[in-house]
């Protein structure tokens, strides 16, 4: 082989690879050192090495353990959401009718929204004097609630917020997996004589089954990730109800200045995100296995 | 045109050896056929010739030149693909054009526009349109010069792969089984024309395929390959007059050569039931006698050995009667067991025979091969070192 | 699939359920952007006002500095795509295609884990190394910043789309003499062009809707993308409402036009080669 078909790999996936080594491995590397100092925001440069100091303090807080159990919660209901809902509208919408396309593209818009227009247009419903959501509630007779500002609702109010930017992925993803169970299969099954809900708990479940986890894993990363709908919507409040762990990342560094601890925190999050994939992962291969039996 | 010399080739994965060391000289202007079953090693041989896959060890040279290391495109070969791998977004023309067009390519091309309107540039060239305009005459693809790959037929695509590796003038055609995607009566009219091909071209043709009727029809030389080893390697008369071992003996040849278990002493083997025929030059021991089914003649009574009729496949000119030695009746077993034992004749016209029926089987031993069998060589097989 | 789950009245009620859900807050933003002040504050009628469709433009006549914010936009976002793609279009290739070489398991994962990576976790060192390189403040930073997270979920869809294109193709391409960056440009790129396509249309938008990075690297408000701009109405009450949602109507509905007519190839090129059958 010529020298020139042996650099060839390097030179394709060099530019990307140092791309990445950049803006990404490198700042992952900083985030790390930064995390054994106690850095302040207007002084990028100075900080002195503490040690463990910073990842003691977060253990032994409060507001950290509930942060942790503020992301969870979040995730968990979020997930569960988005899979109930997505799952629902695909079924709903899988048989062909008159108009579908039409349904289909409005059960799309949620995920078309750019984020900052929902936040928007939510901050609006769920306004506690004018909004539509309480005087919805006022003409059902149930009196008028916080929302956005309640601290028992407010995490409520933004998974709802987040559940309904998310589950048209849910529907199209699981919508492709539902119209791709052959047709052969379901007639053998009629023929042997399955009514329609062994069917479809014999035949369409198993099928989309390996789609619906990678879906989940999809949402839960995404989930761990989302950053403006939450803090745009609340910015973390009411009293911390819905201060996840990357709004707390982002407060810690741009309220708190304090640049150390929001890395030490954001590398707490980061194994939070690795013990969810590795989670996934060994699942995905007991259920892979079981399926292969 | 070059002649291909193999000395010492091998291929191997790792550690997995695919194809074993073998080496043959093959001379000018032949059809050279890789013949064997499915994952022999043939496709990966033939890549090999071509420089898409890299020699492990070994010399391949054209012409006494050693190739081992050089780009297809310095190799002046030109390769048809079983799926034909057009370029599926280009028209027939630009197909066949894009090999001229590569011949011309200069680094400073790499430059988008700069290619780009060398393209334009060469595509306007007399001297190319007139190459694509004879080709495309030659292969009958003239009104098809502007459609593309995805409205043609399989046909009208195989001639469009042709047309493209014609259009370079290669000294060596490499054609990996271009025919099996096509239908039996297109497959033979296409066998025909590429044979016509090779003998208007007058360039060497390596040409790859698991059937051993394309092999015997269109080969001046077959390579025979299993599990990466060589079989033979002989012309198609050799190959079936004279097979070097048992494999060859029963891939060649439709039906396949009938193996009779024998027992020789003292010159004389003994089939099953007794009877002994003349076995020269044969050790004692067991050994295997082949016999084709053309020297096989069965009738309803007679002299010869008795037998029960199995299988009975009408042909019109022919008939191809299975049969087991000996009077046992015709078990009902299924699959690979009712396979078990089976010897066949061919008879010219009708046998008047039916399935179950008894009948004598006579054996024309002329040309009959003795083969041993514990290894599967054939006993007397010339060594000259055209067998692996 | 006919008859997989039960047509009938209870389906029909599901899907008038789920289109009120889906549909209602746009529905929403439409009317409050054509409701007057009064109107807002006095009971807003669930209905809106079609009538006065146009007044939605009048936004662009305000002190909102509108325009200046979607041009802002549009540049981030198209730099964005041309950098992802230039990028994301070799490394797809060169991963599908080159299987063993030193590195390819370290770069193939690194992509991976990009794309889990949360941007709020790497704000904080990207800050200071954007501080450090000047790049603060600055549309082109921004770029760089949105490119470094959009980059490998469009390498993954080229990936995948690559993986598609017969070998045999290139082989021929390589037997009638092309060099490699020719097989690449002229032969393969063109048979993944739909993917691509979706790749570019989902890079816009990442970098179209991106907030975080646009709020905390850009200081000059002239220069805000309207991801930014808009949120700057968030707890504010001097804008009438009716213009704050134009505005954010002349921001939505572009991005809502594009994703209805790309929503189908994003979704199979999200999930080729991920999901079984």
């Amino acid at each position: 082989m010529s020298t020139r078909s042996r650099l060839a790999p390097y030179l394709f996936v060099g530019g990307a690879a140092v791309y990445l080594l950049v803006f990404t491995a490198t700042p992952l590397l900083r985030g790390v050192l930064l995390s054994f100092t106690d850095t302040k925001l207007l002084n990028p440069d100075g900080g002195e090495y503490v040690g463990l100091d910073n990842y003691h303090d977060l253990l032994v807080d409060d507001r950290f353990a509930s942060s942790v159990l503020t992301t969870i919660l979040y995730t968990a209901c979020t997930v569960a959401g988005a899979l109930l809902l997505g799952t629902a509208a695909a079924f709903a919408i899988n048989d062909g009718f008159r108009g579908r396309a039409v349904v289909r593209a409005i059960l799309t818009m949620p995920w078309a929204v750019p984020s900052i227009a929902v936040v928007l247009v939510f901050t609006w419903i769920f306004n506690v004097g004018d909004g539509v959501a309480n005087r919805g509630l006022a003409g059902l007779g149930i009196g008028e609630q916080g929302w956005l500002i309640d601290p028992d609702l407010g995490l409520l109010s933004v998974t709802a917020v987040s559940v309904w930017k998310v589950f048209p992925f849910i529907m199209l993803v699981v919508l492709a997996a539902l119209q791709s169970v052959p047709a052969e299969l379901r007639e053998s099954a009629r023929v042997d004589g399955a009514d329609r809900f062994t069917a479809l708990k014999e035949i369409v479940l198993p099928h989309i089954a390996p789609t619906l986890r990678i879906v989940a894993l999809l949402m839960t990363i995404w989930s761990l990730r989302r950053f403006e709908i939450i803090y745009l919507l609340t910015g973390g409040g009411p009293v911390d109800a819905t201060n996840t762990l990357v709004i707390n990342v982002y407060r810690e560094a741009f309220a708190n200045s304090d640049l150390g601890r929001a890395s030490a925190l954001g590398m707490l999050g980061l194994c939070l995100s690795l013990v969810v994939t590795v989670v996934y992962f060994v699942v995905e291969r007991r259920s892979a296995r079981r399926e292969e039996l | 045109m070059p002649a291909i010399a193999f000395r010492g080739i091998r291929k191997s994965y790792g550690d997995t050896p695919v194809i074993h060391e073998f080496s043959t000289e093959i001379p000018d202007r032949e059809f050279l056929v890789l013949l064997g079953p499915s994952g022999c090693g043939k496709s990966t041989m033939l890549r090999m010739i071509a420089g898409l896959i890299d020699i492990t060890g070994g010399d391949l040279l054209f012409d006494g030149q050693r190739v081992n290391d050089l780009e297809p495109k310095q190799r002046n070969v030109a390769f048809v693909f079983q799926s034909y791998a057009l370029y599926p977004h280009k028209t027939v023309r630009a197909n066949i054009a894009f090999p001229l067009l590569m011949s011309r390519f200069r680094w400073w091309q790499h430059i988008p526009v700069v290619g780009m309107v060398e393209r334009w540039r060469a595509m306007r060239d007399p001297a190319i349109t007139t190459r694509i305009e004879q080709i495309a005459a030659t292969m009958e693809l003239t009104p098809y010069l502007d459609r593309r790959p995805r409205t043609l037929s399989g046909g009208q695509r195989q001639r469009v792969a042709l047309a493209r590796a014609l259009v370079r003038e290669p000294s060596i055609y490499l054609l990996d089984e271009p025919l099996s995607n096509l239908d039996a009566k297109l497959r033979a009219q296409m066998r025909t024309e590429i044979t016509a091909l090779h003998r208007r071209v007058g360039a060497s043709f390596v040409y790859v395929t698991h059937d051993q009727v394309e092999a015997m029809t269109m080969g001046t030389r077959i390579i025979l390959l299993n599990d990466g080893v060589v079989q033979q390697s002989g012309t198609p008369q050799e190959v079936y007059d004279e097979p070097a071992n048992t494999f060859v003996a029963r891939f060649i040849g439709s039906p396949a050569m009938n193996l009779l278990p024998v027992t020789v002493r003292d010159g004389q083997a003994a089939i099953d039931g007794g009877t002994t025929v003349p076995a020269g030059g044969v050790p004692d021991g067991t050994a295997l006698l082949g016999v084709r089914a053309e020297k096989v003649r069965v009738a309803a009574t007679g002299s010869g050995l008795p037998a029960r009729v199995a299988v009975v496949e009408r042909l019109g000119a022919e008939t191809v009667v299975g049969f087991r030695l000996g009077l046992a009746d015709n078990s009902e077993e299924l699959g690979a067991a009712a396979m078990r034992d089976l010897h066949y004749a061919k008879v010219p016209g009708d046998a008047g025979l039916a399935v179950d029926d008894e009948c004598r089987v006579l054996l024309d031993l002329s040309g009959a091969c003795w083969f041993d069998s514990h290894s599967g060589a054939r006993i007397g097989a010339r060594k000259d070192g055209r067998v692996a | 699939m006919k008859r997989l789950t039960g047509a009938g009245p209870g389906r029909w009620l599901a899907v008038v359920v789920l289109i009120v859900v889906a549909g209602f807050p746009v529905y929403w933003m439409l009317n409050t952007a054509l409701a007057t002040r009064e109107e807002l504050f006095s009971g807003q009628s669930l209905w809106p006002r079609v009538d006065r469709i146009v007044s939605v433009f009048d936004v662009f006549d305000s002190d909102v500095p509108l325009m200046r914010w979607l041009t802002n936009s549009a540049i981030v976002a198209s730099g964005t795509t041309f950098f992802s793609l230039a990028l994301a279009v070799l490394a797809g290739y060169g991963l599908s295609r080159y299987r063993r070489f030193h590195g390819r398991g370290l770069v193939g994962f690194a992509l991976f884990a990009t794309q889990m990576l949360p941007e709020a976790l790497l704000i904080v060192p990207l800050y200071t190394l954007f501080v450090s390189l000047g790049l603060i403040n600055g549309l082109f930073g921004l770029v760089l910043a949105d490119t470094a997270f959009a980059m490998p979920v469009a390498a993954w869809i080229i990936k995948s789309a690559v993986d598609g294109v017969p070998y045999e193709i290139e082989e021929a391409a390589r037997v009638d003499g092309a060099p490699r960056f020719v097989i690449f440009s002229q032969v393969t790129l063109p048979l993944v062009a739909p993917s691509v396509a979706a790749a570019a249309v989902i890079t816009f938008f990442d970098g179209w809707n991106e907030y975080l990075f646009a709020s905390t690297f850009i200081r000059d408000s002239t220069k805000w993308p309207a991801s930014k701009g808009l949120s700057s109405f968030i707890g504010e009450f001097i804008t009438p409402l009716s213009t704050v949602f134009s505005a954010a109507l002349v921001f939505t509905v572009p991005a809502i036009v594009f994703f209805l007519l790309v929503q189908r190839r994003i979704v199979s090129g999200l999930t080729s080669g991920s999901v079984k059958g």
